[in-house]
């Protein structure tokens, strides 16, 4: 044993761990700046579609009010109209003038217009239908992408998990796929934010 | 005689509502929920019009048109696409696959008898 703590081979030896803990400090900065650009993405992408669906409701709940704002008011002209056409039919029959059948024609004429607006309201429900299925199409889509990212998810030490190359490589290649997914695969059929008619094109 | 027109979408009140209107210009509507049960009805069954959803299950609105005009005694049928869709590329899918004219949803009931009287021969 060598009287001289730093002897040339202590030296190499402690230039090598030097160098190893440099290496290791170097994987572990890279590491956790992609873990951080790649928490970054899930985070936006999450926030960008709980807007989307946010956005999905509000049209929803825009069209449901327009439908019932409109509904309610052909309930009141048609039930005012019934109980006008029964009056007028009352004096038609007791009197022989013509007013009151001209009367009754007009009631008829707006009930029938009223008539097509109910059936443009009632409309809704298909509209509705879809943004509901567009709704749960792309919450389906944000639970497999929450279940595949829980590998980000903290330990009980409340520490970052340490992860492979790999894990990170297949972690950043899922937030790819899912982004694109949930920006061309969930396609959203419906527009329209009020029930006023659609255009109209003859080829 | 009254003209036979049939009317294609997944929704009940949809095929309701456009078959309430037909009947007031005195057709003859026939249904279906897609594509496929559409296409089952239509076997050796006259029509004057064809209205059709776009997105439906089974079967949807495309594939039923082009399906439809591969069957000689349908190839000038008018067919009409009633859908939520307003996209310029979904609407010239739908001209490719050979409809008539495009009807975006909601339709007021007094413009479609407008477009059908122009479409379907008196």
């Amino acid at each position: 044993m060598s009287d001289n703590p730093v002897s040339p081979s202590h030296e190499a030896a402690d230039a090598a761990q030097v160098e190893a803990i440099a290496k290791y400090l170097e994987s572990s900065r890279d590491m956790i700046e992609r873990l951080q650009a790649l928490r970054e993405g899930v985070h936006d992408t999450l926030n960008e579609q709980f807007q989307i669906v946010a956005m999905d409701l509000e049209q929803l709940r825009g069209l449901l009010g327009d439908a019932a704002s409109k509904l309610s008011t052909t309930f009141r002209v048609i039930t005012t109209g019934t109980s006008e056409m029964q009056t007028a039919l009352d004096e038609a029959m007791t009197s022989h003038e013509t007013d009151p059948l001209i009367r009754i024609r007009e009631i008829t004429s707006n009930m029938t217009s009223t008539t097509g607006s109910t059936i443009q309201s009632l409309q809704f429900e298909d509209m509705a239908s879809q943004l509901l299925a567009h709704v749960n199409r792309r919450l389906s889509a944000l639970q497999q992408f929450s279940k595949e990212m829980s590998i980000l998810n903290a330990g009980s030490n409340h520490l970052p998990p340490f992860l492979t190359q790999e894990e990170l490589d297949a972690a950043f290649a899922s937030l790819a796929r899912h982004r694109d997914l949930l920006q061309n695969d969930v396609r959203k059929a419906v527009q329209q934010q009020s029930l006023d008619s659609g255009d109209i094109e003859l080829f | 005689m009254s003209k036979t027109a049939l009317v294609v979408d997944d929704s009940a009140t949809m095929r309701e509502m456009v078959s309430y209107t037909l009947k007031q210009a005195g057709f003859e509507p026939l249904t279906g929920g897609n594509g496929q049960e559409a296409l089952d009805k239509l076997t050796g069954q006259a029509v004057d019009l064809i209205i059709t959803d776009l997105n439906m299950p089974v079967m949807d609105g495309l594939s039923f048109i082009k399906a439809v005009r591969a069957r000689d005694e349908y190839k000038f049928v008018p067919i009409l696409m009633l859908t939520t869709e307003s996209q310029a590329d979904m609407k010239a899918q739908g001209k490719a696959a050979g409809a008539t004219g495009w009807l975006v949803k909601p339709f007021n009931p007094e413009m479609l008898l407008q477009v059908i009287g122009k479409v379907v021969p008196k």
